[in-house]
């Protein structure tokens, strides 16, 4: 379990593109060259939160994509290059074990597996209070031309 | 609609294989797109995922939980101005889900996965 947060809040919007209310993830824990973690409490005012509280996997999807974006976004903003758009590009073999509801904080980790050129691909696992709630592989296109 | 007023059904014809082929309008004024991204509106990958299993539900007459993704592939972007008007085919035999997001000569989201009946 993740202990220290490095960044949360509107601190994350210096390394995504993403802004409310499309904005899925609200804490960086830590990153490197080769992975990242990040976390999303989910608010009740979340869009992807149904009537009752049930988070729409949907919602589980994009918080692992922004996780991606959050590694590219940090990984530029310490080089000092520009923040990049990004789109999922796939998506596979994600497996759902557990659903989220308002008020839980998923914290999804993901690892490098390749990358090359605009392509990154990530193997991505998202717990909740330490337990497996996701997992896929997720391809992110980076648009560095902007 | 789990996001409020994001596209509109326009129509929706079954197939003899089963399939039910859907056309949908989305809409270019959503808050989305505000965040999606600031001053360059893309839908979210994410939101064609939830459009899809919204009218996987609608075919079959119950709500559903995606619990796995085979695989899902984004082969061309959709956007509310460039591509307002989309077709959706879904296929739902027992509880395997496959999907087509099209138009005319475009494709832009295959799906195959696993639905369960949604429990809150």
């Amino acid at each position: 379990m993740s202990a220290t947060v490095m960044y949360s809040g509107d601190e994350i919007k210096t390394f995504i593109p993403q802004r409310e209310p499309m904005l899925m993830v609200d804490k960086l824990y830590t990153c490197d060259e080769a992975s990242v973690e990040a976390g999303l409490t989910v608010s009740p005012d979340n869009i992807f939160v149904y009537d009752g509280g049930l988070f729409s996997e949907a919602g589980m999807i994009e918080h692992i994509a922004q996780s991606a974006a959050l590694f590219a976004g940090y990984n530029d903003w310490i080089n000092h290059r520009p923040i990049v758009l990004g789109y999922i590009a796939e998506i596979k073999k994600f497996a759902l074990a557990a659903t989220a509801h308002v008020g839980d904080t998923l914290v999804s980790r993901l690892n490098v597996v390749s990358q090359a050129m605009n392509i990154t691909l990530m193997d991505a696992t998202t717990t909740i209070n330490g337990n497996v709630a996701a997992s896929c592989k997720i391809k992110i296109f980076m648009d560095k031309k902007k | 609609m789990l996001v409020k007023d994001f596209y509109t059904i326009d129509g929706k014809e079954a197939q003899e294989d089963g399939a039910v082929v859907y056309s949908v309008s989305l809409n270019a004024a959503h808050d989305v797109y505000k965040g999606h991204f600031p001053e360059r509106p893309i839908t979210p990958g994410v939101c064609n995922i939830q459009m899809i299993k919204e009218l996987a539900e609608d075919s079959c007459g119950r709500a559903l939980t995606l619990t796995a993704i085979d695989r899902c592939r984004l082969t061309a972007m959709v956007t509310p101005d460039g591509s307002p008007k989309l077709n959706i085919k879904v296929q739902l035999v027992d509880t395997k889900l496959s999907a087509t997001i099209f138009h005319e000569d475009t494709t832009y989201m295959t799906l195959s996965g696993t639905v369960v009946e949604r429990r809150d």
